[in-house]
């Protein structure tokens, strides 16, 4: 029990709780309402939703105010809420043609099946920061892709930003509905044989990440789960430290698809057995195109690699799909494949980082002995090499105490001991 | 929030599951110590509530001694039936050496593939604290003397209604730990005692 050493801290813990709660809780300001946070935060929701690997955008806004916007505390809340709840069923396999496009982009192509739809970005707009706090929209702005929230009557108490309406549609140039559901780059290409052929006959079920534990040599399913449930900053990072950093396993993509939309999600009613819609997620999607180099590959063809994650999250999807293919082509002969399973989760990283801050007297008093005993058993006895025969000015371990933890610091040394006087009063 | 999926006229609401699901925390967190269950659909289940209150659709559940009773579970968590030995949630109403040696214990690379099981016996004497339990005299009995983990010194459980050697099975299943199987004697009206796999069972 070696982190167990809170000795008497029960009244620091619960004065720093405190402490956050008020600052949080009772501010100047007016509170923040869940629902200003899911239409003004939108993203911060969608990330948490996302990485927190369940589609509640309600609850992941709950979960961003109670941790003050730290996004990976928030992750946290939500997947221990999750794990309280029973599943009560299974999602049907849903394609992904089914997508709902609220914005979709091919950046490798002018001309795709479909449009073009920018739907809201910012991605070609100057990075001018506004300290106006207008709400106007610049003059010249487009309206295209401003579509009015609409309540569907689902919930009442938060606003429904995302519930776009489906009938006041943008139309094309040409008087057009818009093509909502468009057909992809990928099919073009196959049609002209340019992509490799993955031709499985089985149907295996998809590994679940959040029932057992994933070790490398797992299936693809479980890399995408992975990845679709990581960090986003751990993803961008582990894609760019590839592509231009020290490792270099991958090269640059070119995306073939870039979506964001709404997509079912049915289950077989629990009396009539039949597919029942209950309701819809938002997911970024992102399709990217290899251009297969490697003197075993299929110079001749294209190979593809795949993202999706829960709500708005571009740079996620993109990084995913770019990693996906990567792992695919390494075929473990590097490192990759475990870097995407084992280090890309947030809660793990997070959590085994924060525990550093857990007392660890007595494993780093087990240390101090360690060095005593090498330098006692080294055959000068140690002294040669210190250079000084008198003690030093005791460096940082001095006067611990006067932190408001105070029982914590039992351990605290006297001041003005020697050199790490850790005594024997632990 | 109670689901309109789960419809078998067993099932808990989500509330009832969970703080079914601290108490039987509680006891396996105080090897020995005496717990009760509040929910009366929980405590009317019997030693089923290990299933009805912590399976869903994705836990494979035995319940042995009982098939309307399995049925109705299964029909209410949505929990699929399998044999004892592909269980990660047993309930034992008449329990037996071979039904517990059939239960799974994982490995000690996956610990977590232990089975959880629920033994159900007719009498069930323990302390509620920190007490170390009475001293039951009743001749009809086993008496468990158990140490470990959670145990400040020993402690003492009387129960009615399982022979010694169920008990025999459960220290011969656990015998290398990490890997086991966690067990909960549940007995009348709610009361229920944990015994993890960390215990060290003697019967005396």
């Amino acid at each position: 029990m070696g982190y167990a050493a809170a000795r008497g801290g029960i009244d620091a813990i619960v004065a720093a709780e405190e402490l956050v709660r008020r600052k949080r809780d009772e501010g100047s300001s007016p509170k923040l309402e869940v629902g200003q946070l899911i239409e003004r935060l939108g993203l911060a929701v969608d990330r948490v939703v996302g990485e927190g690997g369940l589609w509640a955008p309600e609850l992941a806004a709950f979960a961003l105010r109670q941790t003050e916007g730290d996004v990976i505390e928030a992750v946290h809340l939500l997947r221990a809420y999750r794990s309280t709840l029973p599943r009560l069923a299974h999602g049907l396999v849903v394609e992904m043609a089914e997508l709902e496009i609220l914005r979709r982009i091919v950046p490798a192509y002018r001309t795709p099946p479909g449009p073009q739809l920018l739907g809201r970005t910012l991605d070609y707009v100057g990075r001018i920061l506004d300290t106006g706090g207008s709400s106007k929209a610049r003059p010249g702005t487009p309206s295209v892709g401003a579509e009015p929230a609409v309540a569907t009557g689902e919930r009442t108490d938060v606003p429904r930003l995302y519930a776009e309406s489906v009938t006041n549609r943008p139309k094309q140039s040409n008087g057009a509905p818009l093509e909502r559901h468009p057909g992809r780059l990928l099919n073009v290409l196959a049609s002209m044989d340019l992509l490799v052929d993955h031709p499985r006959d089985d149907d295996p079920e998809p590994f679940d990440i959040t029932a057992q534990p994933v070790r490398p040599g797992l299936p693809r399913s479980a890399i995408l789960s992975v990845m679709a449930r990581a960090e986003t900053g751990a993803l961008v990072n582990l894609w760019y430290r590839n592509v231009l950093g020290p490792d270099g396993y991958i090269h640059e993509v070119t995306l073939g698809e870039v979506r964001h939309g709404r997509v079912p999600v049915r289950v077989l009613h629990p009396h009539t057995e039949r597919p029942v819609t209950i309701g819809t997620v938002r997911v970024t999607e992102v399709e990217a195109i290899e251009d297969l180099n490697g003197p075993d590959e299929q110079r001749d063809r294209f190979d593809v690699g795949y993202g999706l994650c829960f709500g708005h999250n571009e740079r996620k999807a993109i990084a995913m799909a770019n990693l996906d293919i990567a792992v695919r082509r390494d075929q473990g002969a590097t490192m990759l494949e475990q870097s995407v399973i084992m280090t890309t989760d947030g809660l793990d990283a997070s959590g085994f980082l924060e525990h550093l801050k857990l007392p660890h007297y007595v494993t780093f008093r087990s240390m101090v002995d360690r060095k005593r005993a090498v330098r006692a058993a080294s055959p000068v006895n140690g002294r040669a090499r210190t250079g000084s025969p008198q003690p030093g000015p005791a460096p940082a371990a001095g006067p611990v105490a006067g932190s408001t933890a105070g029982g914590d610091c039992a351990d605290a040394q006297p001041a003005g001991s020697p050199v790490l006087p850790l005594g024997a009063t632990e | 929030m109670t689901s309109s999926f789960l419809t078998g006229s067993l099932a808990l609401s989500t509330h009832a599951s969970q703080r079914c699901f601290r108490s039987l925390l509680q006891a396996l967190a105080n090897p020995g110590q005496l717990v009760t269950l509040e929910e009366p659909d929980a405590v009317a289940a019997g030693a089923a509530v290990i299933a009805l209150a912590l399976a869903d659709i994705d836990t494979p559940v035995a319940i042995v001694g009982d098939e309307k009773l399995a049925s109705e579970v299964s029909e209410a968590t949505r929990a699929p039936l399998v044999p004892v030995g592909e269980a990660r949630l047993v309930a034992l109403l008449h329990p037996a050496r071979q039904l517990v040696a059939q239960c799974r214990t994982g490995s000690a690379e996956a610990p977590e593939l232990g089975a959880k099981v629920g033994l159900a016996c007719s009498g069930l004497v323990a302390g509620a604290g920190g007490e170390p339990g009475p001293e039951p005299n009743s001749p009809s009995g086993v008496t468990l003397v158990l140490e470990g983990p959670g145990v400040e010194g020993t402690r003492k459980v009387f129960i009615e209604g399982i022979e010694g050697d169920v008990f025999e099975a459960i220290a011969t299943s656990n015998r290398h730990f990490p890997a086991g199987l966690d067990a909960w004697l549940v007995g009348p009206e709610g009361n229920v005692v944990g015994l993890p796999r960390s215990t060290r069972i003697e019967v005396a």
